[in-house]
């Protein structure tokens, strides 16, 4: 033991002594797994209900559009940063929305439902151009990387240059198309974003700054949190050599030009950016605990700032299309008193409307667990049935074909865990 | 066993380790809101596995397993991202002037422990806050001792490296 081991045990005895208990904390477990066993109830009577639902053609899913919301557009405020930035002049948010704008609001309500994804069964039927991780080893059409041993349990990966990034022990690593490692980008749980060139990533790292690298990991340029106690940036996405960026628990964002430095602030905390469409996403409201009704997320048109629509229910946004012409959403979200839809929901991204919704009658039973939606409007998922995952391929009329063989659960303790399969983030 | 004994026995098991589980899971997540939400969750998927959990297994291990195992699940952190529950079944008091140590050094240790990866801060807690030998490091992470290790060193690396720019 170094002298290093017993700093390190205080520090580690001395955070957990301030923390107690405060409630039965038994009688809330056995509440949660009533709340869970109900929750799986509820999921099977919706299932029943989408299968009825399928055999009708919906345009128009489960939404009601509410009476044009007026929401004022105010100003946005330049901000200072330190590193290698300028301060930019007001945003384009400001310059040309300065009048208050007619944004609609739209209801996530569950009726009357959408088209609802009717996964396949049995062997392996089709193939995928998305790529994925699987054994440790990445596929994409006849792209195989094999990775090194300690980075073949990662839940992440991303195609960059000729090789992927990936999740690992020591962050987010860079491995080549030889298979080893080249880099690492940054230490950090945040979810990194490459590129729509493929040949760029933006990430955060522990400190808290951004982090724009090169496809071999070399980092081009970085952003330091505004102060010490700042919680530092959540990367949104990359347009082009704008980074944008969200500054959690401001309820502002960063538009981050990495190549003359210049920082613009910008309302709302963004969570996703589409390159192709130029669409931005922010999360405007929670609603834990309730029905969902008060969680909204807004759309906007990233070059203009224009609000297009903002969506209120019981969903939570995952990524868009890689078209920006639909989102991926989740509808199991805990801390929602009841879920309304399954646990993945394609939002068409010009008018708000559900087309698509997939998730079976339980948890754990046709559950899909990772998605990506290509710009062929093709879906490729992870399918949860039990306790194995298969791969398929599906369309946004619902059906599917298997495109990876159904494998069993790498971890049974965490049957809502990652894998077997990882669907590439791009 | 009916459901009143099970309720009672698993209420009496909670009640004795309650304080102990809610420290691992602040530590695991260095956070209030998720420490509340992986601790009720843990706890609900020990309940309804209780019958099973009392008769095979040391009740302790498969709580720290499942506490990880959760902990470290991409798809649950996901899921809770954008929560925070209504009343809060922890609550975090400043800590205590430590002896030996300088208070903003241990504060600022605590704080890179929360920077690192995952698997790594999970380590960490497990064999120097929980005092685990590698095998059940191994055990509780579901990996090869050689991974503890790896896990291990690395994020002592990293820690002491932080540490000394800290000072430098």
């Amino acid at each position: 033991m170094s002298h290093f081991d017993p700093e390190l045990k205080s520090a580690l005895d001395r955070q957990s002594e301030g923390v107690r208990v405060v409630t039965d904390l038994a009688e809330r477990a056995i509440a949660r797994d009533r709340s869970n066993r109900r929750r799986e109830l509820g999921a099977a009577v919706l299932g029943a209900g989408l299968v009825l639902a399928v055999a009708v053609p919906v345009a128009v899913g489960s939404l009601n559009r509410d009476p044009a919301t007026t929401i004022p557009a105010g100003p946005t405020q330049s901000q200072s940063t330190t590193g290698r930035t300028t301060e930019a002049p007001p945003s384009r948010t400001a310059s040309t929305a300065p009048t208050p704008t007619s944004i609609p609001t739209i209801r996530a309500t569950g009726a009357p439902g959408a088209a609802s994804l009717r996964p396949a069964s049995g062997p392996v039927t089709g193939t995928t151009a998305v790529g994925y991780l699987v054994d440790g080893t990445y596929h994409q059409g006849t792209t195989t990387i094999r990775l090194p041993e300690e980075l073949r349990t990662t839940d992440y990966v991303a195609r960059l240059g000729d090789g992927v990034l990936v999740s690992g022990p020591d962050g987010h690593t860079v491995v080549g198309a030889d298979g080893r490692k080249r880099a690492v980008i940054a230490s950090s749980q945040q979810r990194p974003r490459v590129g729509d060139d493929g040949a760029h990533v933006l990430a955060g790292d522990a400190d808290g700054n951004l982090v724009y690298a090169d496809s071999s990991g070399k980092p081009i340029a970085s952003l330091k949190p505004r102060s010490t106690s700042d919680a530092g940036y959540s990367p949104a996405g990359l347009v082009g050599t704008t980074a944008y960026a969200a500054r959690p628990g401001t309820g502002r964002s960063i538009a981050w030009d990495v190549e003359t430095g210049t920082v613009r602030s910008l309302e709302g905390e963004l969570s996703l950016v589409n390159a192709p469409s130029g669409l931005g996403l922010s999360f405007v409201g929670g609603d834990a605990g309730g029905d969902g009704s008060k969680s909204c997320q807004m759309l906007v048109d990233l070059a203009t700032g224009r609000e297009i629509w903002r969506l209120c229910g019981p969903l939570q946004m995952l990524g868009f299309s890689d078209d920006g012409q639909y989102l991926l959403a989740n509808g199991h979200v805990d801390g929602f008193r009841d879920w309304t839809f399954g646990s993945l929901v394609v939002v068409r991204a010009a008018d708000g409307v559900v087309v698509l919704q997939a998730g079976g009658p339980e948890m754990g039973a046709d559950e899909i667990v990772d998605a990506r939606l290509g710009a062929d409007q093709q879906l490729t998922v992870q399918v949860w049935n039990g306790t194995r995952r298969n791969l398929q391929r599906c369309g946004l009329d619902g059906t599917c074909e298997v495109v990876g063989a159904s494998r069993p659960l790498p971890n049974p303790d965490v049957p809502d865990g990652p894998g077997p399969y990882v669907v590439a983030d791009n | 066993m009916d459901d009143a004994e099970r309720r009672a026995d698993f209420t009496a098991y909670v009640r004795a380790r309650e304080q102990a589980l809610a420290r691992l899971a602040y530590l695991l997540t260095g956070d209030r809101d998720h420490a509340d939400d992986l601790l009720q969750n843990a706890l609900a998927k020990v309940y309804r596995n209780w019958d099973r959990v009392r008769a095979v297994e040391l009740p302790d291990a498969y709580v720290r397993r499942i506490m990880v195992n959760e902990n470290n699940s991409r798809w649950r952190r996901m899921l809770r991202r954008r929560e925070s529950p209504g009343s809060h079944v922890i609550e975090v008091l400043d800590p205590p002037t430590p002896a030996g140590l300088d208070a903003s050094e241990s504060l600022d240790l605590w704080r890179h422990v929360q920077g690192l990866p995952t698997q790594q801060r999970a380590a960490i807690v497990l064999r120097y806050y929980e005092d685990l030998s590698e095998a059940q490091t191994a055990d509780v992470l579901g990996c090869s001792v050689g991974t503890v290790k790896s896990h291990t060193s690395r994020a002592i690396s990293a820690l002491r490296s932080r540490m000394s720019e800290a000072t430098a």
